[in-house]
């Protein structure tokens, strides 16, 4: 049973990278290229008329990261070809290492880069216990919901950002996440505040080229088995959590996002993370309803 | 959708998006032009984006009540539906929508242009215009100058290009998938869908849509609809989430579908007229029309389109799941008693 449900978790994520090759490819004129028609990955990041870095455009992750325990031998021919013995990720080719760079978030486990591993509460400790125990069979990535700040990050399937001077859209192919980052100078609301959101309340600014999110009123775990879930293993965040999100884009080709996370009632201190991400030139989202077939729970014959 | 029926408590949808109404975000929305008294100016003239097109960004709301998004063939005959449109609409009538977007926590597809409880965010580039929906769905407009695709993948949300005509924004679509419902009563449409929309911002608070749909395999001719929209200002989308779950979807799969009961067109026909029910019921009079179309009876609740009544005996009718009953009173009169989950409303004939 164990496997059976590992695997079907495991088997929603390597569909939706074969899904993500369906569009037609398309030239896009904005793109920067060389002679030979190749995107410029190293090109000068774009800006907008009012001079801000421009972060649209449709991003994949590009980190690596081990083949985790639970899916060892399962599946370890797969995908191997650019390094990395990883099932969960598409083929895109990482960068080189950043040597001021946090350590880099894990899909599978956000903690799987950090030295001495994350610093949990009992209470954060036991709830991820508790996932791992039942094969993490609520983790809202299987479930069609919206699957937290973090896995949205990792998640395998591309995203889209959509930049306007007042509002930055998030837009994942990924259980049709939608994410709103307020820009017009609103404060972020009080704890407590506006009900929590599955995506939290996010106000962003910028700091030179860095565009700042600051996010809270989150559904933490508190709430039910789908809420406050960082990775795969369900490493929880409680409503009290606050994410700091520093994005930057230093070449056409490269996003950078530290995610510090601040959250007294699962960790004894903060600590921050990085996610990279690379550039999808001449590729769209495709339409991922996940609620179309879902057969998750009842297959696996969990409830 | 109305007052919560008998049969059909979409519970997690229905009961859940009621419920947080009265939890709405406030806050003074950025930007909006506004009065001496500190009120956003609704009635001032519509913005316009630095390359003078206007804007048509915001947070709007479907202001045009229910009509159209309980019957997309509200102003049309049945006879102007295909028969295999007509006899799949009375196949989910009769199960009175179990299969619906709204019970599988499914995109609602062309639906979300007529309904008015999924609220939404423009945002406009040059580019693409971006529509977000608070059940976290979202919709992309291509408007860097592309076509449709001839053979585009089906989707529920389809493909949309959109262009300038003057100060409307003209937005043609195809590539829906036939797994969609066009209306809540559950007509049908094929991947021949065709959808031309054209968005006029009148004023800050005012935006209309005028929406031609074809789909020459369902219609006798194409389908016209003009939707009022209103912007929602100084507070903010919350998400309404919908969470599937296949327990409560085999409860509601395992409601029985109703035995249509044949009653003749003489006993239907002395149910015909305009109704008016008393305030015993919300506090207020509400009007509503029987008629008769071939052997098919229909109601229209306030205007909000007509729906098909279901005869479950010769006097009693489900109308998607709430029961209309029909009973004669001295002298001719005619009274009309509708069951809903909450209580009972009672009327009479009026004419």
């Amino acid at each position: 049973m164990r496997v059976t449900i590992s695997s079907a978790v495991i088997l929603l994520l390597v569909w939706s990278v074969s899904l993500s090759a369906q569009w037609g490819k398309f030239n896009d004129s904005a793109v920067p290229r060389d002679a030979k028609g190749a995107v410029r990955m190293d090109a000068p990041s774009p800006r907008t008329p009012d001079g801000k870095p421009d972060l649209s455009g449709n991003w994949l992750r590009a980190d690596r990261e081990p083949l985790p325990s639970e899916l060892a031998g399962l599946f370890t021919n797969r995908n191997r070809e650019g390094g990395g013995d990883v099932v969960v990720e598409p083929p895109v080719a990482a960068f080189a290492a950043d040597p001021k760079s946090p350590p880099i978030a894990a899909f599978w486990d956000i903690s799987t880069n950090i030295a001495g591993g994350l610093p949990m509460t009992a209470w954060a400790a036991d709830i991820k216990k508790m996932r791992m125990a039942s094969d993490m069979k609520d983790n809202p990535d299987a479930n069609c919901m919206p699957m937290g700040i973090t896995q949205f990050h990792m998640q395998p399937q591309p995203r889209k950002i959509v930049q306007t001077p007042k509002l930055i859209v998030i837009l994942y192919e990924a259980n049709y996440g939608q994410r709103l980052i307020y820009m017009d100078g609103r404060p972020l609301p009080k704890q407590g505040e506006p009900q929590p959101f599955w995506y939290g309340y996010s106000v962003g600014r910028w700091e030179g080229d860095t565009l700042v999110v600051e996010t809270n009123n989150l559904r933490g775990a508190e709430e039910g088995p789908f809420d406050g879930w960082l990775d795969v293993r369900g490493t929880p965040y409680s409503g009290q959590a606050k994410f700091t999100e520093r994005f930057r884009r230093p070449t056409f080709g490269k996003l950078e996002i530290d995610v510090t996370i601040e959250d007294a009632k699962a960790f004894t201190k903060p600590f921050t993370v990085r996610i990279n991400q690379r550039v999808m030139a001449d590729e769209e989202p495709i339409e991922f309803v996940c609620n179309e077939n879902q057969q998750f729970r009842r297959r696996i014959k969990i409830d | 959708m109305r007052p919560i029926s008998q049969f059909v408590c979409a519970g997690l949808v229905v009961c859940a998006v009621a419920a947080l109404d009265a939890q709405w975000i406030k806050l003074q929305t950025p930007g909006l032009p506004r009065l001496r008294d500190g009120k956003p100016n609704l009635e001032a003239p519509a913005p316009r984006t630095a390359d003078g097109k206007p804007d048509l960004s915001g947070l709007w709301k479907n202001d045009g009540g229910d009509r159209y998004y309980n019957n997309i063939l509200a102003d049309l005959k049945t006879s102007d539906v295909a028969p295999w449109a007509h006899e799949l609409f009375m196949k989910r009538s009769l199960e009175f929508g179990k299969d619906s977007m709204e019970t599988q926590c499914l995109p609602l597809g062309p639906a979300y242009l007529t309904t008015r409880y999924r609220d939404y965010r423009i945002v406009q580039t040059p580019t693409l215009i971006m529509v977000a929906y608070e059940d976290g769905m979202h919709r992309q407009i291509w408007m860097d100058g592309r076509s449709l695709e001839p053979e585009p993948n089906p989707t529920w949300m389809g493909y949309s290009v959109g262009r300038w005509d003057g100060d409307t924004l003209v937005v043609e679509s195809n590539g829906f998938t036939e797994r969609s419902w066009l209306d809540f009563g559950g007509h049908p449409h094929t991947e021949a869908l065709r959808i031309t929309e054209r968005y006029t911002r009148r004023t800050v608070g005012r935006l209309e849509v005028q929406i031609t749909l074809t789909d020459a395999k369902v219609f006798a001719k194409p389908i016209t609809l003009t939707i009022p929209i209103k912007l929602l200002p100084d507070t903010e989308m919350l998400e309404g989430f919908c969470e599937n779950h296949h327990k409560s979807r085999e409860r509601m799969a395992s409601t029985k579908a109703a035995t249509v009961v044949n009653v003749p067109a003489a006993t239907l026909s002395r149910y015909i007229g305009s109704y008016q029910t008393d305030e015993s019921y919300d506090g207020m009079t509400h009007d509503m029309a029987v008629t008769l179309d071939g052997s098919e009876l229909w109601f229209d609740y306030e205007g909000k389109g007509k729906e098909l009544l279901i005869a479950l005996t010769p006097a009693r009718f489900s109308w998607s799941g709430s029961i209309v009953e029909f009973s004669s009173g001295s002298a001719g009169a005619m009274n009309i008693t509708i069951h809903y989950v909450e209580g009972t409303e009672r009327g009479v004939r009026r004419k």
